[in-house]
């Protein structure tokens, strides 16, 4: 069988009285869409902070590529491949369309002041392997007419494939997707869509919670349903759709 | 002609300061005000160094910046790193209040009050910077480093990831990037042109004092970025152009001398208040300043 890229173990976090997360165990394989749906205060929310390290948890352990990532930071996770994108999409507002997915690079030797001086070819080699994977990435999610723009300028659907796309200029091997299709319009859910099969075809994994469960239910390999904290197993569409 | 020399090297000193003060606020977007606690510690390190401990100027500004990034730059990026928005700009107006009063009532190091007369002028391989014109070739050469640095600099990768840092710290971080290090990045190197200034500054002038390193000067400088624009090199140097030059055009406008000085500042008040009202982003600026 094949090792799980993300396994969770028992996983517990309550507030004020309210389990927020009540015992979660869950394991994904790489190359699958897992899929969570839930009603507002199911907890999902919750389960993607402790997953992406922006909570702790009170119980339980999170293993990432067999390495128990429980106590990591934000940091720490990201750089190792997990990558989150958020309901609202996150950019940098002020900051081209290019420059958002170039900031999202890799080029560690630019991020020091002297290495300009002593390690000039080594940024100049990096900045142009980033620009190319950049470039390719505008291609693939069709934004490469507003390159130039500034990222406020897009659309909600376009700043969430911008979001995306920096993730993956990050090198995300596991995507946390919350709710990627919410509050946009049908033409971009298509291109979501049809580019979230593209990448799972490619090897990219993904979790992903939505509301509209004809969505999950379509894409997922998986789906759970959440309630009151608690994960229950569904149907599993895979063998459904055989 | 030694009035128009004065004139314009006290605007480099602003240029230098300003733009220095750009990369912080506007592509950081840490608006604070403390950068006359930069600028006096800067002045002040040089002045010790050199009156002190008989160091020649460029080995007692090379030392001052390394001091003045130990001290000031260490601190403000803790504070960074803790507090956001209006909270951070709060405790760096503390900042500026804990220097003033260090260097006001430290009399044994600063002499407080009574300032720190006959600072030596700078010297290069026997050459004496000692008339306003060869102190103006001095500060010429200064302002040009500062402003092809910070040309070259806002191209690079790294200027980008300060940008982003103003942006959205949170988003960087799912990015796998540390905020913390860029504001350090940004808050050192807004701290060495500020000690170049500091140091120009106290040359020039052969004395020093408290009062020229006060909140108002901070203030002063925020609103040479605020008239003039920031996230490019235009911004900040027209707003000191504005701000220094301002005041010598208008002593050509008939005014009693009893008002003048406050009739100058009311005038540049005015500026102020039309520019952020109808130009948030100052004349030239390419980012709304943010707080």
């Amino acid at each position: 069988m094949m090792e799980a890229i993300l396994n969770i173990q028992n996983l517990y976090k309550h507030y004020e009285g309210i389990v927020a997360v009540d015992n979660v165990n869950l394991t994904i394989i790489p190359g699958t869409l897992t899929g969570i749906f839930g009603d507002n205060g199911a907890g999902k929310t919750t389960l993607f902070n402790l997953l992406s390290g922006f909570e702790n948890p009170e119980n339980g352990s999170v293993f990432f590529e067999g390495k128990n990532i429980t106590k990591k930071s934000v940091i720490y996770r990201a750089r190792h491949g997990m990558g989150r994108l958020f309901q609202i999409p996150r950019i940098f507002p002020d900051v081209t369309v290019l420059d958002n997915l170039l900031a999202a690079g890799n080029n560690h030797e630019a991020k020091y002041l002297h290495n300009y001086l002593l390690k000039h070819s080594a940024i100049k080699k990096n900045k142009i392997a980033d620009l190319e994977k950049a470039k390719n990435i505008l291609d693939q999610f069709h934004l490469t007419e507003k390159a130039g723009l500034k990222a406020y300028e897009l659309s909600v659907g376009e700043k969430r494939l911008l979001s995306l796309g920096s993730l993956l200029m990050n090198e995300a091997k596991l995507l946390l997707l919350d709710e990627p299709f919410a509050g946009i319009n049908e033409v971009a859910a298509k291109q979501i869509k049809s580019i979230l099969i593209s990448l799972k075809s490619s090897g990219t994994t993904f979790l992903m919670i939505e509301h509209d469960k004809a969505k999950l239910f379509e894409l997922a390999d998986s789906v759970y349903e959440m309630k009151q904290g608690k994960l229950l197993n569904t149907t599993n569409t895979h063998h459904a759709n055989h | 002609m030694n009035y128009i020399i004065h004139i314009l090297i006290i605007l480099q000193i602003y240029i230098i300061l300003a733009l220095s003060l750009n990369l912080k606020t506007g592509f950081t977007g840490l608006l604070s005000l403390c950068q006359a606690a930069f600028y006096g510690t800067g002045a002040y390190l040089t002045t010790l160094l050199m009156v002190d401990k008989g160091l020649n100027f460029f080995t007692a500004l090379f030392l001052a910046i390394l001091i003045n990034i130990a001290l000031n730059a260490a601190i403000t990026t803790w504070l960074a790193g803790r507090l956001r928005n209006l909270y951070f700009t709060l405790a760096t107006i503390a900042l500026q209040i804990v220097f003033f009063g260090v260097v006001y009532n430290w009399q044994s190091l600063t002499r407080g009050p009574f300032g720190i007369p006959g600072i030596p002028k700078p010297e290069l391989a026997g050459i004496v910077f000692n008339t306003p014109l060869q102190f103006f070739f001095l500060a010429l050469f200064f302002t040009s480093v500062t402003i092809v640095f910070f040309y070259w600099f806002a191209k690079t990768p790294l200027c980008k990831l300060l940008e982003c840092t103003r942006d959205d710290e949170v988003w960087l971080t799912v990015l796998g990037k540390r905020p913390a290090y860029f504001k350090f990045v940004s808050i050192s190197i807004t701290v060495v042109f500020a000690t170049v200034a500091g140091a120009l500054y106290a040359t020039y002038m052969s004395y020093i004092d408290p009062t020229s390193f006060t909140l108002d000067e901070s203030i002063l400088i925020l609103t040479i970025i605020l008239v003039g624009g920031t996230g490019n090199i235009i911004g900040p140097v027209s707003g000191a152009l504005i701000y220094v030059l301002l005041p010598e055009a208008l002593r050509f406008v008939n005014m009693p001398d009893s008002i003048s000085a406050n009739a100058r500042m009311i005038i540049y008040a005015m500026i102020l208040i039309l520019i952020v009202r109808f130009k948030p982003n100052g004349l030239f600026g390419k980012f709304e300043i943010r707080g």
